[in-house]
């Protein structure tokens, strides 16, 4: 799986998902800490309509004594499950769906210069579930968190009868600023 | 109004209830202790009561290939768990990981640890994927390594041609190994066999064979293909110790009489 398939699943996700005669505009910035997609992450966004929210990331995990930088590309499909307005908040409970890109030659598993083609399966595309809350202020700023599974783990807890998918979840926290 | 406090109320505890997890970066993160689990049990194995004598008999358990099938891990660790007092060690021939992640490889550590006799792994082409070597060799250690156990020389090297960042099999090693024995029975293990002719070229086979065959190794054992198998390498007995999935234990029996193996059905 390479970027042009990544691309062509951010497509998809927001023909299939969103309201067609709305603009693709975005409509508000995000900020992520954690969450598997980035130590930091900085997003792009738009709130489509009550329910779907469609979020795209650029994060970067920092250089340590046993690796590079890792910088990573994510699509978040935020769908709305239950919301509730008090005053000038509203909070949201969010299911998720996360597709995680990681650029770089390694990566390329079924790519290996060493390797025949398709030796490996692709490891540069990794899915996600996730579920989260999401606090909103004035409809003007937010701040979310949210716990999720990659497909490694959905796998493999579904596989296994001694795997506990919630020995696998990570947390992710972020906020957002909403602009027309 | 009142309602509408103890809706909020609720769905702040349901929010703190969901809301678990660790704080990770990414998967292909690389943070890991360094636990080279290999030198801690090679230490246990070495200060074993080492019967001098002549007369000696004791099992070795092989495991390999676990990748993700955990259930298929646990029931190899439970039957060995449950006669360990048959076993003096466990050797571990690779693919413990999928691709590498430290989330694969501490799992499988994790679960390896449960082992109530000390066990010794060497890498398999799956742990050395993106990462996964610096992973490796903190979490299990050096990959390549000797010792010698009851008139047994046991020789773990990597042989992971393609994913490896060294070139190996590094043969100097292995010459020099099996040139310095004085022990009875020689044993060797390695992830991929020796004959495997997607990887190796015929010379580089003929080179290995020669090596077995001039310094009278025993058994050669390893990994990689899924099912496991026994055959003839040279005039080595090669068995394949097959993957965890099949629900199969190999057992290795030494004694003064010599080696011999068998497949313990789980």
């Amino acid at each position: 799986m390479n970027l042009l398939s990544f691309s062509l699943l951010l497509v998809v996700s927001t023909s299939v998902f969103a309201d067609k005669n709305k603009s693709y505009k975005g409509n508000e910035i995000a900020i992520q800490y954690a969450g598997d997609i980035g130590k930091y992450s900085i997003g792009y966004g738009k709130r489509f309509n009550d329910i779907y929210t469609l979020r795209l990331f650029y994060g970067i995990v920092p250089s340590n004594k046993l690796q590079n930088k890792i910088e990573t590309y994510s699509i978040k499909n935020n769908f709305s499950i239950f919301y509730y307005d008090y005053k000038k908040l509203r909070y949201s409970l969010y299911l998720g769906l996360g597709l995680n890109h990681v650029p770089g030659d390694k990566y390329k598993t079924n790519e290996l210069a060493e390797t025949p083609d398709d030796y490996y399966r692709q490891s540069s595309l990794r899915g996600s579930l996730y579920i989260g809350h999401e606090i909103e202020y004035n409809k003007i700023s937010s701040i979310y968190f949210e716990s999720s599974i990659n497909d490694v783990w959905i796998i493999n807890s579904i596989n296994n009868d001694t795997i506990d998918y919630k020995d696998h979840v990570t947390l992710g926290v972020g906020v957002t600023y909403k602009f027309e | 109004m009142i309602y509408n406090k103890r809706m909020i109320y609720r769905l702040l505890i349901l929010l703190t209830f969901i809301a678990c997890g660790k704080l990770e970066y990414s998967p292909y993160q690389v943070e890991v202790d360094n636990f080279n689990s290999n030198k801690v049990n090679l230490n246990k194995i070495l200060n074993l009561r080492n019967n001098l004598g002549k007369s000696y008999n004791y099992k070795v358990a092989v495991i390999s290939d676990t990748h993700d099938y955990y259930d298929g891990l646990d029931k190899q660790i439970d039957y060995i768990n449950a006669n360990s007092l048959q076993y003096d060690f466990v050797i571990v021939t690779g693919d413990l990981s999928n691709v590498g992640l430290v989330s694969e490889l501490t799992l499988s550590k994790d679960k390896l640890d449960r082992l109530k006799i000390p066990y010794l792994t060497t890498s398999g082409n799956h742990d050395l994927l993106i990462d996964g070597e610096k992973i490796f060799f903190r979490i299990f250690g050096n990959d390549t390594f000797a010792f010698e156990h009851q008139q047994t020389k046991f020789i773990l090297f990597n042989n992971n041609n393609w994913e490896s960042s060294k070139n190996v099999p590094d043969l100097n090693f292995l010459e020099n190994e099996l040139r310095n024995n004085s022990m009875e029975n020689l044993i060797l293990f390695s992830h991929v066999a020796p004959d495997d002719p997607d990887r190796f070229n015929e010379k580089q086979i003929d080179n290995l064979r020669y090596l077995v065959n001039t310094y009278g190794v025993s058994y050669y054992v390893n990994g990689h293909n899924h099912n496991y198998a026994d055959g003839k390498f040279g005039n080595a007995i090669q068995v394949t110790a097959g993957s965890s999935s099949k629900l199969v234990l190999l057992e290795l029996e030494i004694s003064s009489l010599g080696v011999k193996h068998e497949f313990i059905k789980l």
